[in-house]
């Protein structure tokens, strides 16, 4: 009688009702004791492993299934469906390539860059790909500083995220302009090539772009309302993180434009 | 006896909770960034290397998919969150590939035709 009470069970997994209630940031008061319970009896009687019982857990009950907060929640949903879209631009760009006739112009030799008289291939994006990695890296710290509520340091990397990606946005803009007038690259012909190049590139890169730049934008207000105590008077660091992920999402896309469009 | 299943019940939900609530601390980030810069480097290298073209093009590709994992994984923490988000996120992308599979067809039959036709046009 001590180890099992199939009634307090049946309660627990039918209803759920403290699940259900729980406000948005709440977390530690997340189960009611009941659902305590049934979790430790599905632990005893169960051979799988811990996340995958949870995972079952979370999907079979008449509950929120993935117990994240709504903001984030959002953001997942629309990285996903950008991650669509920059995939289907992907798969077009593909597929134009795939289909021409013509010869495919060499990127490295497109790309390169003449810095005191020497031709360094490709140069310029490899830099802008250390730079677009390194602001990822400040926005880890800054959401890092940003769960232990730390004001100012998180403001600051925020910043100084904005910052190198603004950096990134003039590098691009440089090289649109040096692609464009000196090498007569333009979204309807390509000199050296295909003309499904400069269609591929500039609409791989101005989308990316776009990104980055909106990215930079958002960046700036999340800095702005972190060091104005926004966060610290709410009490929640959480849209710190959210445009973390954003702009993590940016640096993600980059990383197949830079393997597909450049080095492929 | 009871006490005893109380309590290891609270150590259970305890551990549940620190759990979602994890952030691995700031090394760990400082070492996901310095690995995507050596990755980076080894994928521009490959590129100025001479080297055979298919190679190159399955190294960078490894290499890139490293580099998203450690992305999404540590820098956009979904390794830290639970599964049923981590499948929600993760399989639906997956379609693109049946996308690719079916426009590499369509390229190979359009080259098909341009090639048959004089190769013409663009």
């Amino acid at each position: 009688m001590t180890r099992s009470v199939p009634d307090d069970r049946l309660q627990g997994a039918d209803v759920d009702q403290g699940t259900r209630r729980q406000p948005e940031s709440g977390g530690k008061q997340r189960m009611d004791h009941e659902s305590q319970a049934m979790q430790e009896r599905e632990r005893q009687a169960s051979f799988l492993p811990q996340r995958l019982r949870q995972l079952i857990r979370d999907l079979i009950g008449d509950k929120r299934v993935f117990q994240v907060s709504w903001g984030k929640a959002m953001m997942w949903i629309f990285l996903v469906s950008d991650a669509f879209v920059f995939g289907s631009f992907l798969v077009g760009y593909l597929a134009a390539r795939m289909s021409t006739v013509v010869e495919w112009p060499d990127t490295s030799e497109v790309f390169a860059l003449s810095v005191f008289g020497a031709d360094l291939p490709l140069i310029l994006i490899a830099i802008m790909t250390f730079v677009l990695i390194s602001s990822s890296g400040t926005m880890a710290i800054a959401v890092n500083y940003a769960y232990k509520g730390d004001r100012v340091k998180t403001a600051l990397f925020v910043t100084l995220t904005a910052l190198i990606g603004g950096t990134f946005v003039l590098m691009q803009a440089f090289e649109w302009t040096a692609l464009i007038l000196d090498k007569g690259v333009v979204p309807w012909h390509t000199p050296m090539g295909a003309d499904q190049f400069g269609a591929s590139f500039f609409m791989l890169t101005g989308f990316h772009g776009l990104h980055v730049t909106v990215g930079v934008i958002y960046l700036s207000i999340i800095a702005a309302q972190a060091g104005r105590g926004v966060y610290d008077r709410t009490g929640n660091y959480e849209r710190v993180e959210i445009a973390g992920l954003y702009w993590h999402f940016v640096d993600l896309v980059w990383v197949f434009i830079f393997n597909f469009f450049y080095l492929w | 006896m009871a006490q005893a299943h109380s309590a290891q019940t609270t150590h259970q939900v305890e551990a549940d909770a620190h759990e979602e609530h994890k952030h691995p601390p700031i090394n760990t980030y400082l070492k996901v960034w310095g690995i995507l810069f050596v990755m980076s480097a080894l994928l521009y290298f490959s590129d100025i290397a001479e080297m055979n073209t298919a190679l190159k093009r399955f190294l960078a590709t490894t290499f890139s998919l490293v580099k998203a994992g450690f992305i999404v994984s540590y820098f956009m923490h979904l390794k830290f969150e639970r599964l049923s988000l981590i499948y929600a996120i993760l399989l639906p992308p997956l379609l693109l590939l049946a996308l690719a599979g079916i426009l590499a067809a369509e390229g190979q039959y359009i080259l098909g035709l341009r090639t048959l036709f004089g190769g013409g046009g663009p």
